[in-house]
């Protein structure tokens, strides 16, 4: 970051205007990520806050995560956090990514996103509606003005 | 001094370069520090090992189509343009020897 604070505050604004995601399954039963799609879609338009669906980590500053982390993608979770820019953040969507849910105590199943990753906001729901999700982003966006 | 001068290509080039290199040098600074993260630098793999493998690129099998469409985008440009008037029957027999000609073409891309 600049010294200048003037500078900080262009940067910030920047990248609370432009907050592009990538959207990660850890073991959903696929629920929350067809509404975390229907939030993009015109219908929602999650769009209207520069929220973008990237393909790559290279290019997302918010990691959405839905589903509890199996213990089979835990490693690969955290290394696609690993390759994603700085600064960044992750977002847990639907109960079962912020605690684990039913799945939680499974032999296959290490609990919620937060057991792997630092996570920025949690949207609980089963699934979430996408109202839920745009009012959990555009809490993170204004947490981030902070 | 004449300001051509400034389009010359090396020239040109000197001073995107320079621009460049000054964009870099400001915004570079207001970039965030990555953290190094063992597997930050490999490839995007969706989180999986991806192992390099040396690969050859091959157009042998795309080159008779990419013939195939020429001829046949040349072909419909010719006919299209040829005058249509009933006394240009000389008009007629060159489109007719053209298609003649671009099916010789194809017959020996596909068959020959």
């Amino acid at each position: 970051m600049s010294s200048n604070p003037m500078l900080n505050k262009l940067v910030n604004w920047s990248r609370i205007k432009s907050p592009w995601i990538l959207h990660f399954n850890s073991g959903a039963c696929n629920a929350c990520d067809i509404e975390v799609l229907d939030a993009l879609t015109p219908r929602f338009d999650l769009e209207r806050f520069g929220v973008l669906l990237k393909a790559t980590p290279r290019h997302a500053d918010v990691m959405v995560a839905c589903g509890p982390v199996t213990r089979q993608v835990a490693f690969r979770m955290r290394r696609i956090y690993d390759q994603m820019a700085e600064p960044k953040f992750v977002v847990a969507v639907g109960t079962c990514a912020c605690t684990g849910g039913v799945f939680n105590g499974c032999y296959s199943v290490l609990g919620g996103v937060d057991k792997i990753l630092p996570v920025s906001a949690y949207i609980p729901g089963c699934p979430v509606r996408p109202e839920a999700v745009i009012d959990g982003v555009v809490k993170l966006l204004s947490s981030l003005k902070q | 001094m004449n300001p051509s001068i400034l389009l010359l290509p090396p020239i040109a080039f000197g001073i995107f370069l320079l621009v460049i290199w000054a964009i870099s040098w400001l915004t570079s600074g207001l970039a965030a520090a990555g953290v190094e993260a063992e597997g930050k630098d490999l490839p995007y793999a969706c989180g999986e090992e991806f192992p390099g493998e040396k690969a050859t690129p091959d157009y042998a099998g795309f080159f008779p189509f990419a013939i195939f469409f020429t001829l046949m985008h040349v072909a419909g440009l010719m006919l299209a343009t040829l005058a249509l008037a009933p006394t240009a029957v000389l008009h007629l027999g060159v489109g007719i020897v053209y298609l003649l000609v671009v099916g010789l073409a194809l017959a020996i891309l596909f068959l020959g």
